[in-house]
C-alpha cells in the first residue's frame, strides 16, 4: 500500500510540474500584463520600465527558469495587481472554496444517488420518468443562469435569502444548489443505469430468493457493487466542482478561489494564476489518489500494486 | 485614468436575463428590507456594491478606480477636484504655489489636522508619501507617474518644496494623487502593518477588511474638514453585475454604478430604487487609424466622410435611450479647456459619400475592420454594430471584430487592429491627461499623428501661463476636429441605481463618494 502511495505521489508530482510548464507558457501567450495594470495614460518609456523591472523583458525560458526555481521554494512571487505574495492571495481562498465545493458534492450525493435509486428499482414508473427529467433539466440548465434564476426568486422575490456573499449558512444555500445542479444530475442517471445493470444479475435475484427484504437487496447488495462506478465519478466530480465554482463563485459573490482566479486571469495577474494552477492542480491529483484507494476499501478484488 | 475593473465579460448576457426575469418579477416588490436609511439627519449606513476589492489599503501604489475611491474615503488628496469649481483641482490639504519655472511650494491648510491615530499632519507626511513611492523596491505604479517631481524638501512643519527639471504644468494633476501617509506610524508598524491597519486623515476611518466580501469603514468624528453625513459606510464587493443588480433590487445594498440601459426601467419601475444619472467625462471614440501605412485613413477625406456618415445623434436616442452626450470634438464639454468653437459634424450621407468618391473610392468598395471591446463601455458592442450600418448606408463595409478587453488593448499598442477602433478614455477632465497624451507620437490609443499637433502640445506642456497655454489648446482641437482624428462620439453617462432610501448625488468625475448622501427625504 505504502509502494502504490508512493508511486502515484511521485506521478502527481510529475503531473503539478507538467500542468504549471503548460499554465505558464499558456498565460505568456495571453498578453502584455503590464498593459493591464499601469494606468493607461503610462507612456511607453514607462511601460518599458516596468516591464524592464518586473523581469517580464527577459527571454520567456528565463522567466520560466526563475519561476521554477522559485515555486520549488513555495515562492510564486508577488501579486501584480496585489503587491502581496500570490500564494496568500489564493490561499486565503482556499477555505471558502472548499467549503462551497464539499456542501455541494454532499448535496448532489443525497439527492442523486437517492432519485437513481428510485428511478431504477420503480423502473418504467411515473417516479423514474420524473427523475430523469429532472435530470435532463439540471444537466441542461447553465449554472451562471440557475443561479440568477435562484437569486431572482429567493432574494429578489421572496426575500427569503441573501443574493451573495459568504456567512451563514443561508449564505450558503443558493451557491450550493447551483454547483450540485449538474452533479446531482450525473449521479442520478449513472446511479439509476448502474442499478438497472446489477438488478438484473443472478446473485440479486438469489438474494430475494433467499427471502431477504427488498430495501435490504438494493442497499447492501445492489448499491454495494454499484459503488464502484459512483466512486470513480465521484473522483471526477470533485475536479469539476472546483471548476464548476469558477462560475458560481462569480454570480454569487462567493470568496473562494476560482473567483480570484478568473480576476486573474482577466487582469493577466500571472503569480496568481499560477500559484491557483499548482493547488488546482494538486486537488486534482489527491482526489484521484483517494479515488483509487476507496476502490480497494470497496472492493477487495481491486489489488493495489 | 485609472485602469477600471468594471464590466465582467458576461455583464451583457447576464444582464439580459436578470432584467427579463426581473421585468417579470420585480414591480410591487414586498416592503420588508433591510434598514439602510433612518429618520435623522445622517445615515447609520450606506452600503456600496461594487465589482472588486480594493488592490491595497496602503495608497500612493496601486492606480486603480476601485482601489481609489475606497482609500479616498480614509485618506485626503493633498489637492482635490472640486464641485465648487466645476470639478478643476483646487486646494485640498492645502495648496500649492508656484515660485519659478522649475520649483512650487506645497502649503497645508492647517496645523491643527489630524491622522486617525492622533498623530498631527506635518509636512513630514507629504515626504514620506513622495519616498515611499518613489523606492524602487516599493513597485509603486506612481514611480514613473510622479518622476517628474524630482525633488521633495521639507522646508517647515506646513511647507514642503516641490522642484522639477523642466516646467511642469501637470503638477496640479500629479498633487491630485499623492496622500501623506503618517511616517512616525509607517516607523512603527512598518508597510505590511499600514496595509493592515491603515491610517489617513480622511472622513472615514478603517474598521474591517474582509477580503472579497466586504470594507467597513466609520465616520471619523474629528474630521478636520467637514461634517460627513454617513456614520458607516460599507463598500460590498460582487464581481457579478447581474447579481449586484438584484442586490440593489433586494435591498441589501444602496447604490450600484453602471446599470446598463436595457436595465433603467427595471430599477426605476422596482418601488425600491431608481436611476441617478450624469454625463461623466469620460469620452467614447472611434480611432481612425492614419499612422500606419497600410491604414485606408491615412486620407483625410475619408476620415471626414466617416465623420459626416455617421449618425451619432441618431445612435445616441436609439442605442443609449438619450443617455450619453454628443462630443464635438476631442474634449468633453465638462472640460475647462474644451474650444467652445469646434462644431461636430452634421450627418451628411451625401457628402460622405462624394468625400468617399473624392478621394477615389466607389460606394460599397472600401472594406475595413473596426476593433471594438465588449463589455467595456456602456453599450459598447450595440454602439459599435450602429456604426458599421451606419457607415454601411454610405458605401462603407465595416466588420466589428469584438475583443477582449486584455486583447483589445494588445491590438491596439501592438498596432494590430483593423483601420478603426472603438476607446475610451477618462476621467477626462484636463486637456493635459487627455490631448498631451493621446496626440503625441509614443501613444497609440489615438492613432493619429500630427507633427503640428505634437509641437503645439509640446509647447503647451511646458507654458505654465493658463491663458496662453488656452490658446494653443484651441488651436490643437480645432486641427483635430478639422482633421477629423477620431470618429468624434460621446461622452458616457455613469448611471447609478440608488436605493429610494437614499439621497445622492453622483459626480462626473466617476468618484463614488459617499460622505455627502443623506436619508431620502
Amino acid at each position: 500500500m505504502a509502494r502504490f502511495i508512493t508511486g502515484r505521489l511521485v506521478a502527481g508530482s510529475i503531473v503539478v510540474v507538467l500542468a504549471l510548464t503548460a499554465v505558464f507558457f499558456m498565460v505568456r501567450l495571453s498578453g502584455d500584463p503590464v498593459l493591464l495594470f499601469a494606468p493607461m495614460d503610462t507612456s511607453t518609456k514607462d511601460m518599458d520600465e516596468i516591464r524592464e523591472r518586473m523581469g517580464f523583458n527577459d527571454p520567456l525560458v528565463t522567466q520560466y527558469g526563475r519561476f521554477m526555481g522559485n515555486a520549488v521554494r513555495g515562492d510564486f512571487g508577488e501579486s501584480t495587481r496585489q503587491q502581496r505574495p500570490a500564494l496568500a492571495v489564493v490561499l486565503e481562498r482556499l477555505p471558502a472554496t472548499l467549503q462551497l465545493g464539499a456542501a455541494a458534492l454532499v448535496l448532489a450525493l443525497l439527492i442523486g444517488v437517492p432519485l437513481g435509486i428510485i428511478a431504477a428499482t420503480r423502473h418504467g414508473s411515473g417516479w423514474d420518468k420524473l427523475a430523469s427529467l429532472l435530470a435532463v433539466i439540471a444537466q441542461a440548465i447553465p449554472g451562471f443562469w440557475l443561479g440568477l434564476l435562484l437569486i431572482l426568486l429567493f432574494s429578489v422575490f421572496l426575500g427569503w435569502l441573501p443574493t451573495s456573499g459568504r456567512g451563514g449558512i443561508e449564505h450558503l444555500i443558493l451557491p450550493t444548489i447551483t454547483l450540485s445542479a449538474l452533479s446531482i444530475a450525473r449521479y442520478a442517471r449513472l446511479t439509476r443505469s448502474t442499478m438497472l445493470d446489477v438488478l438484473h444479475e443472478d446473485y440479486i435475484r438469489t438474494a430475494y430468493a433467499k427471502g431477504l427484504s427488498a430495501r435490504l437487496v438494493v442497499l447492501r447488495h445492489a448499491l454495494t457493487n454499484a459503488s464502484i462506478s459512483l466512486i470513480t465519478l465521484t473522483g471526477l466530480e470533485i475536479g469539476s466542482l472546483i471548476g464548476g465554482a469558477v462560475v458560481v463563485e462569480q454570480v454569487f459573490g462567493w470568496p473562494g478561489m476560482g473567483r480570484e482566479t478568473i480576476q486573474a486571469l482577466l487582469n493577466r495577474d500571472f503569480p496568481v494564476v499560477m500559484a491557483a494552477a499548482v493547488l488546482f492542480a494538486v486537488m486534482y491529483t489527491v482526489a484521484n489518489l483517494l479515488t483509487d484507494l476507496a476502490y480497494g476499501w470497496v472492493n477487495p478484488r481491486v489489488r493495489l500494486q | 485614468m485609472f485602469t477600471e475593473t468594471k464590466h465582467v465579460s458576461r455583464r451583457q448576457v447576464l444582464g439580459g436575463v436578470a432584467a427579463g426575469a426581473m421585468a417579470a418579477s420585480v414591480a410591487g416588490l414586498p416592503s420588508a428590507r433591510r434598514a439602510g436609511a433612518q429618520d435623522g439627519e445622517r445615515l447609520p449606513l450606506i452600503t456600496v456594491g461594487l465589482g472588486a476589492d480594493p488592490l491595497s489599503m496602503l495608497p500612493n501604489s496601486i492606480v486603480d478606480w476601485t482601489t481609489d475611491i475606497q482609500l479616498a474615503h480614509m485618506y485626503d488628496r493633498l489637492m482635490n477636484r472640486d464641485p465648487a469649481l466645476d470639478y478643476e483641482i483646487g486646494p485640498w490639504l492645502g495648496d500649492v504655489a508656484n515660485i519659478d519655472d522649475l520649483t512650487w511650494e506645497f502649503t497645508l491648510a492647517s496645523p491643527d489636522i489630524a491622522f486617525h491615530n492622533g498623530n498631527p499632519l506635518t509636512a513630514e507626511a507629504i515626504k514620506a508619501a513622495f519616498d515611499y513611492a518613489k523606492d524602487p523596491a516599493n513597485e509603486s505604479h506612481y514611480l514613473e507617474r510622479w518622476a517628474p517631481i524630482t525633488g521633495i524638501e521639507v522646508i517647515d512643519d506646513l511647507t514642503v518644496r516641490l522642484t522639477t527639471e523642466a516646467p511642469y504644468p501637470e503638477i496640479r494633476l500629479r498633487l491630485n494623487e499623492v496622500y501623506p501617509i503618517d511616517p512616525a506610524y509607517l516607523e512603527e508598524v512598518g508597510l505590511d502593518g499600514y496595509r493592515e491597519n491603515p491610517v489617513g486623515t480622511g472622513p472615514f476611518t478603517f474598521v474591517e477588511w474582509e477580503r472579497g466580501q466586504h470594507l467597513i469603514l466609520d465616520r471619523n468624528p474629528d474630521y478636520w474638514r467637514q461634517d460627513v453625513m454617513v456614520d458607516r459606510v460599507e463598500f460590498r464587493f460582487v464581481p457579478e453585475f447581474s447579481s449586484r443588480l438584484a442586490a440593489l433590487l433586494a435591498d441589501e445594498i444602496n447604490i450600484v454604478k453602471d446599470v446598463p440601459v436595457d436595465s433603467l426601467q427595471v430599477v426605476n419601475d422596482s418601488g425600491v430604487a431608481r436611476i441617478e444619472g450624469i454625463p461623466s467625462s469620460r469620452i467614447n471614440y472611434v480611432a481612425l487609424v492614419n499612422n500606419r501605412e497600410d491604414s485606408i485613413f491615412t486620407d483625410p477625406l475619408l476620415r471626414q466622410a466617416v465623420n459626416y456618415g455617421v449618425d451619432v445623434d441618431g445612435i445616441i436616442a436609439g442605442v443609449f435611450q438619450g443617455n450619453a452626450t454628443r462630443m464635438s470634438g476631442a474634449l468633453s464639454g465638462l472640460n475647462p479647456e474644451v474650444n467652445s468653437e469646434v462644431q461636430p459634424y452634421a450627418y451628411d450621407p451625401e457628402r460622405a459619400r462624394a468625400l468617399i468618391e473624392e478621394a477615389g473610392y466607389q460606394p460599397g468598395e472600401i472594406n475595413v475592420v473596426m476593433d471594438a471591446p465588449q463589455g467595456r463601455y456602456p453599450m459598447d458592442s450595440d454602439a459599435a454594430q450602429a456604426i458599421a450600418a451606419s457607415l454601411s448606408e454610405v458605401g462603407i463595409n465595416v466588420q466589428v471584430q469584438y475583443n477582449e478587453w486584455g486583447t483589445h488593448l494588445d491590438k491596439i499598442v501592438n498596432r494590430q487592429t483593423g483601420d478603426m477602433f472603438y476607446l475610451g478614455w477618462g476621467p477626462a477632465l484636463d486637456a493635459l491627461g487627455t490631448l498631451a497624451f493621446l496626440f503625441v507620437g509614443d501613444s497609440t490609443y489615438s492613432s493619429y499623428t500630427n507633427p503640428e499637433v505634437e509641437a503645439m502640445i509640446a509647447e503647451a506642456s511646458s507654458t505654465l501661463d493658463d491663458a496662453a497655454r488656452q490658446e494653443i489648446w484651441n488651436q490643437v482641437q480645432q486641427v483635430v476636429s478639422d482633421e477629423a482624428a477620431w470618429l468624434f462620439l460621446w461622452q458616457q453617462h455613469d448611471l447609478y441605481g440608488v436605493s429610494n432610501q437614499v439621497a445622492w448625488t453622483p459626480r462626473p468625475d466617476e468618484f463614488m463618494w459617499m460622505g455627502d448622501a443623506t436619508p431620502s427625504p
